[in-house]
């Protein structure tokens, strides 16, 4: 097999690799979002900023982000080591000069530094936003213009209003949570899905959540806020209210 | 003779936060879905319609399927919170979490003349009847 057969069979392996990686950081962003949102609802004093930096990387631990780069890291090591031994065996590798060799290991450098980078500027862009957003009063559209910026020359640039959204959602969801959590003994305490009413892009489970008309206890409303369907981009969220409240408000309680 | 037990103070106080607590918070999440749901049946505080929406705007908000008079994205009315005070003279305030959304309710209310963020007369009783409550039956 010549030297740009072997190139590109490599470059193939590699770009599924780095395609693997993508879907999986992205569930891991997912994670991280998650995360994220519950530990920094808690931060409400500046001199918390201190701490942040150990819960943040506590996240990243937690969400499986470093020990996705390490297998990507690993995987590369695995790719360049059966390319050198295939060269190796073909006599190639002895053609190869050792400024080429030099300039192939630069190139895998390069790619395991950028593919970091990409999840760090995007990782460092949802801490900042909900940072922002918690201790800074920033706006929708500061956090929106931040995360485009941040995530600019990324293709998870495209993606920088869904994070905006469901940062800021999760934020108010967290919040309501906690606020509700010294009452979470009473049994007089009640949810109702509240936000944008059903219109052309309300998803189903939404729909059928908001047309039920109905309180959810507590534990059935801890179902609900993480059910899949609603993970991104979702207009609504849980608040708490008392049984006659729910009735006043005319919703079903049961 | 017959022996007084000294009150737990502490447990009393506790009982007391834990209600005006309750009360306040329950009346805040309460009153802004009862707002929510007049303002989007298209009435304010009174009871008396909104100024209607022009025709262009009601007809770029029909084809985008856009129902209600002042939810378009939601983002306005998802920003409705509040804040709460439990020292002292218990207060309860209503307020929006982001700036631009804070500007859009200000346009609505003193330019368009459409006063969505407001509350009636009832609304109100049920608030401090509902910490007074609270503060009396412990």
């Amino acid at each position: 097999m010549s030297l740009k057969k072997l190139i590109n069979a490599n470059q193939k392996e590699l770009d599924d690799i780095i395609d693997k990686f993508d879907k999986r950081l992205e569930q891991i962003f997912k994670k991280i979002n998650v995360l994220a949102t519950a530990r920094i609802a808690n931060i409400t004093d500046i001199d918390e900023v201190v701490k942040f930096d150990i819960i943040w990387r506590g996240i990243l631990e937690e969400a499986g982000y470093y020990n996705l780069l390490q297998r990507y890291v690993n995987t590369l090591d695995d790719l360049q080591g059966s390319l050198n031994a295939i060269l190796d065996e073909s006599g190639l590798l002895k053609t190869l000069g050792d400024e080429q060799i030099k300039r192939l290991t630069a190139i895998k450098e390069l790619q395991i530094k950028g593919i970091e980078q990409i999840g760090i500027d995007a990782g460092l862009t949802l801490k900042k936003g909900l940072y922002n957003n918690v201790l800074a009063g920033k706006t929708k559209a500061d956090l929106l213009e931040a995360m485009a910026g941040e995530l600019g020359g990324t293709k998870y640039v495209s993606y920088a209003k869904t994070y905006a959204n469901t940062a800021i959602n999760d934020y108010r969801q967290a919040t309501l949570n906690q606020r509700a959590e010294p009452l979470k003994d009473d049994e007089d305490i009640v949810w109702i899905y509240d936000g944008n009413d059903v219109d052309d892009v309300t998803r189903p489970f939404c729909a059928d959540v908001l047309e039920a008309n109905r309180a959810y206890s507590t534990d059935e409303k801890n179902e609900l806020e993480s059910a899949p369907e609603r993970a991104w981009n979702c207009r609504h969220f849980f608040t708490f209210v008392t049984k006659d409240d729910a009735v006043d408000l005319g919703y079903e309680v049961n | 003779m017959k022996m007084l037990k000294t009150p737990d103070y502490k447990a009393i106080k506790k009982g007391i936060n834990k209600k005006v607590y309750k009360a306040l918070e329950t009346s805040g999440t309460s009153t802004i879905l009862a707002l929510k749901k007049r303002v989007k049946r298209g009435a304010d505080a009174d009871g008396v319609a909104f100024k209607s929406l022009s025709k262009s705007t009601l007809a770029d908000k029909a084809k985008r399927g856009r129902k209600y008079m002042f939810e378009d994205s939601g983002d306005m009315l998802r920003s409705i919170t509040y804040k709460t005070k439990k020292g002292g003279s218990p207060k309860l305030l209503f307020h929006f979490d982001d700036a631009n959304e804070n500007k859009k309710a200000y346009n609505n209310i003193n330019i368009h003349k459409r006063d969505f963020f407001n509350l009636s007369d009832k609304e109100i009783n049920k608030v401090v009847d509902k910490i007074s409550d609270s503060l009396i039956n412990l």
